[in-house]
């Protein structure tokens, strides 16, 4: 706060002025820190979103390829070492079952993959894309608030400039007033 | 002058002597006008190289910053290329080859059961029919055509089931096309699992990327800082200069019009 304690009304009303304006220039420093924070965590969400959807990714990529190879192993090795009775198409015994098995692990392979890793890479990635447009506001909030500082600041210059030449003319009245009596 | 020289001395190189002689004068000029504004030309001195120091530090920073951002979207953009790769191998093991396989494994099935498995006629024409589908959009060749081949492989599964007294050599046949058709899996799972690393990396190398964006932000944001300390220097010493000028005036106007004063008495 300024303390000019002038008695001259209009350089009281400057103060006023500038007091005003840096009560408004502090708010608009808390706005942009504020705004830098928020915009800074946005971006660690949407790091950490996209990290996230990496794993996510990896690991249905992991449980599908595991599922099928499984299942491809099971077949492979049931049509190799398994005994087919006359006219089937299927071996006998266990090998039967571990070659149906199969089928089913490559069946599945593609849906569990894809409700292990897409679709939770696909939701981490939309997580990802809101704290994007939130950084993005922020980022938006911090801007105005330094463009409208700035413009504090100049007006804060220009009522400084004011009081000077109020100061200066009432001097020079003064000085004036001197010589003249 | 005094405050002639203290204007020369504020424009100074950022690594000027703060207390070189002329400020040393200035501060112990008997006119605290002036020791004031030597005051504060000293502070300004000390907060424009602060500035200036912290504008180089935050500029390399964010060349760094960008050179990293550059680094990760280029591994982003080479994982992105691999994962399309291995996407594509894994589609012609576990797609076209397996296909293969399995339509070779039928049609010897029907060879060697003596055309006694009849369904399995219609299942090599599915079979057939989703290879042309498949071979058909991805190579852009005519419908059409690929049509008529599924058909043709169909009608030779059925010739073939007449076949009886070749039985156990097609069912040998039939064995190895299916155990191939489990290894061309094996091989697509192997290739998808490699995919998805790569789709995984291309993901954190997008997210590394973002990280040294943000990062970079945040060094801007300091820059931009450094530079309005830059000017709120150069306006607080503008406006000490003015104060002090006004001063001066002052005093000169007061000492003329007290010269004027005496002049007017005498």
């Amino acid at each position: 706060m300024n303390e000019i304690g002038s008695s001259d009304p209009m350089v009281q009303l400057a103060e006023l002025m500038l007091d005003a304006d840096e009560l408004r220039a502090k708010c608009d420093q808390d706005e942009l820190r504020a705004a830098q924070q928020e915009r800074r965590q946005a971006l660690e969400k949407e790091v950490a979103a996209l990290h996230e959807a990496a794993d996510d990714t990896r690991a249905g990529a992991w449980l599908e390829g595991g599922a099928t190879a499984l299942g491809g192993l099971a077949t492979a090795s049931s049509q190799l070492f398994g005994k087919f009775p006359k006219n089937a198409t299927v071996p006998e015994g266990g090998w039967g079952v571990i070659m149906k098995s199969g089928e089913a692990l490559e069946r599945m392979s593609a849906p569990l993959g894809r409700l292990v890793g897409e679709a939770p890479s696909q939701d981490d990635q939309a997580d990802a894309k809101q704290a994007e447009a939130e950084a993005s506001d922020a980022q938006t909030r911090a801007d105005a608030a330094r463009q409208h500082l700035e413009r504090i600041r100049t007006e804060q210059d220009r009522t400084i400039a004011s009081v000077e030449n109020i100061v200066e003319s009432e001097a020079q009245g003064n000085w004036a007033l001197i010589a003249n009596v | 002058m005094a405050t002639e020289a203290l204007s020369s001395g504020m424009n100074r190189a950022p690594d000027a002597v703060v207390g070189d002689q002329t400020l040393v004068d200035a501060l112990a000029s008997t006119d605290p006008a002036i020791a004031l504004l030597a005051l504060q030309t000293v502070s300004n001195q000390t907060r424009t190289a602060e500035a200036r120091q912290d504008i180089e530090a935050q500029n390399r920073l964010i060349e760094e910053l960008r050179e990293q951002m550059k680094s990760a979207m280029k591994r982003a953009e080479e994982a992105q290329e691999d994962a399309g790769f291995w996407g594509k191998i894994s589609d012609v093991f576990g797609g076209d080859i397996a296909s293969i396989c399995g339509v070779i494994a039928t049609a010897a099935a029907i060879v060697g059961t003596g055309g006694a498995a009849a369904p399995m006629v219609l299942a090599l024409v599915t079979a057939g029919m989703s290879i042309t589908a498949e071979v058909g959009s991805r190579l852009g060749l005519d419908p059409k055509v690929c049509m008529a081949l599924s058909i043709a492989g169909g009608l030779v599964g059925v010739a073939g089931g007449n076949l009886r007294s070749a039985s156990d050599a097609w069912k040998t046949v039939a064995s190895v096309a299916n155990a191939s058709q489990g290894g061309a899996v094996i091989g697509a799972s192997g290739a998808r699992v490699i995919q998805g690393q790569y789709e995984g990396d291309a993901l954190d190398a997008r997210a590394d990327a973002k990280h040294a964006e943000g990062r970079q932000a945040d060094h801007w944001l300091r820059l931009q800082m450094a530079f309005e300390s830059l000017k709120d220097a150069a306006r607080d010493l503008e406006r000490s200069q003015r104060t002090v000028s006004n001063i001066e005036s002052d005093k000169s106007a007061g000492h003329s019009a007290i010269i004027a004063h005496m002049g007017g008495a005498s």
